[in-house]
């Protein structure tokens, strides 16, 4: 059954398909969907996935998440929660339009805001925590619904494999909440608290990598795990 | 070995693209080492018979003046900040008393902020400006973006704020400032600016080798 008062804003991209994977999975379906055009590719692959799970949805009519075509479509919903599944930074008019825009974070928050943040959280802590929350106009600032933490990447992937699928479980994490209560526990952040990083240097990602591919050689069931980017 | 392309010429005109890097392996890394060690020969090359006194070109040697930190940080963040002062007097903050450790109170605050600024201004831009207003908004940043010394400074500052504190943040900046440093015509520089390009990558070296080795990552084959 679809959850009522749900939506999701679907870009079309591993990511949205993951999501909508991993929510079918765990019957937490949302009722609504708008889909986003793809700059290249299109996005066959994730109409079809709406199509296949029976969930209602409108052409966005564009690939731009702040577009007022898009803009528009979500404005338009009934819905007041949207899963947010990327594809930019929103800008003040998509977050004024009073909706809630469910976004995972790669990273603690507050603690890892900001860019690549798995891979900092590797080499600082040797572990990696999915937060889920509402965006609000700071970066990674939005009042926090969950997080789950992983510990070591099971994949030495990230990028391609582990990112997606880690945000996947949060999310699911989040929208079991919802689906319990009827609406998402939400616990504000400390602003001032944690750290912004940037885009991670190719040779500390290397460091990232190195280390989780050490760690799952040493757990000889999960070597063939092991991909490379 | 893998080549390590992310410090090749005209880096201000075409700085290299960092994100969704490729993974490459020991290779990479073989790479990157390579590339450093061969950035600080050249720069003792080109230093000639400064380059006998190059082992001393330490950051305490470069920029340490009793006291230069303090009047500049009791006023931060001024309205208008001129780059080299700012981070002169940050260096001098964090070489005085490991400024870089905490957060929470007076000093270690203000360089903590300071630097994060100038960090913020360069991921964001890929450039050091020569004055940045409050607030560090790359909008504002006025003068030149071309000095070495701006890119050289910042870069002992960050790594001496990462050894302090271990804040993976500056590091990652230090390592994109240095990828500038090793992309120069190094030939062309003057003596300062050789030498504040070779204090940046020999201090930038031992804190990534140490890094890794603490990961139990060979960085050095």
């Amino acid at each position: 059954m679809a959850l009522k008062n749900l939506a999701i804003l679907v870009f079309p991209g591993a990511r949205a398909r993951e999501y909508l994977a991993a929510l079918a999975e765990n019957n937490l379906l949302p009722e609504f969907a708008i889909l986003l055009r793809a700059k290249t590719g299109g996005n066959a692959e994730e109409m079809a996935l709406l199509e296949k799970n029976g969930i209602s949805f409108v052409d966005a009519a564009s690939h731009d998440i702040n577009a007022p075509e898009t803009v528009a479509c979500v404005t338009g919903a009934k819905q007041d929660f949207f899963i947010f599944c990327g594809g930019g930074i929103l800008r003040g008019e998509m977050l004024s339009t009073g909706k809630n825009f469910l976004h995972v974070h790669p990273g603690r928050l507050p603690d890892f805001r900001g860019s690549t943040c798995f891979y900092y959280s590797i080499i600082a802590e040797n572990d990696v925590t999915a937060t889920a929350f509402f965006l609000a106009s700071g970066i990674d600032t939005g009042n926090i619904v969950c997080k789950k933490s992983f510990g070591l990447p099971d994949s030495a992937d990230i990028d391609n494999f582990f990112d997606n699928n880690a945000r996947a479980k949060a999310l699911v994490q989040a929208v079991k909440g919802f689906a319990e209560k009827g609406f998402f526990a939400e616990t504000p952040q400390d602003g001032t608290a944690g750290e912004t990083f940037f885009v991670i240097h190719p040779l500390l990602k290397h460091l990232a990598i190195m280390s989780v591919e050490k760690a799952l050689a040493k757990k000889p069931a999960a070597k063939q795990m092991i991909k490379r980017i | 070995m893998g080549a390590y392309t992310y410090s090749e010429k005209s880096w201000l005109e075409a700085p290299p693209e960092y994100s969704f890097s490729k993974f490459e392996g020991q290779g990479f890394l073989d790479g990157f080492m390579d590339a450093r060690s061969r950035a600080i020969k050249a720069l003792e090359k080109r230093l000639g018979a400064a380059a006998k006194q190059s082992a001393e070109k330490t950051p305490a040697r470069l920029f340490y003046a009793a006291g230069a930190h303090e009047k500049f940080l009791s006023g931060f963040p001024q309205e208008k900040i001129f780059t080299n002062e700012a981070l002169r007097a940050c260096i001098n903050a964090l070489l005085q008393g490991g400024s870089g450790g905490t957060r929470g109170n007076g000093a270690e605050d203000k360089v903590y902020a300071c630097l994060s600024g100038f960090v913020k201004a360069f991921e964001v831009s890929k450039k050091v400006f020569s004055e940045y207003a409050k607030g560090f908004r790359v909008s504002d940043a006025r003068g030149s973006h071309d000095k070495t010394e701006n890119y050289a400074t910042l870069s002992v500052a960050c790594l001496l704020f990462f050894q302090s504190s271990g804040n993976l943040k500056f590091l990652n900046a230090a390592l994109k400032l240095d990828d500038f440093l090793c992309s120069l015509e190094f030939a062309t520089l003057s003596d300062n600016d050789a030498g504040l390009c070779l204090c940046a990558l020999r201090l930038e070296k031992p804190l990534a080798q140490k890094l890794f080795s603490e990961k139990g990552v060979a960085l050095w084959h």
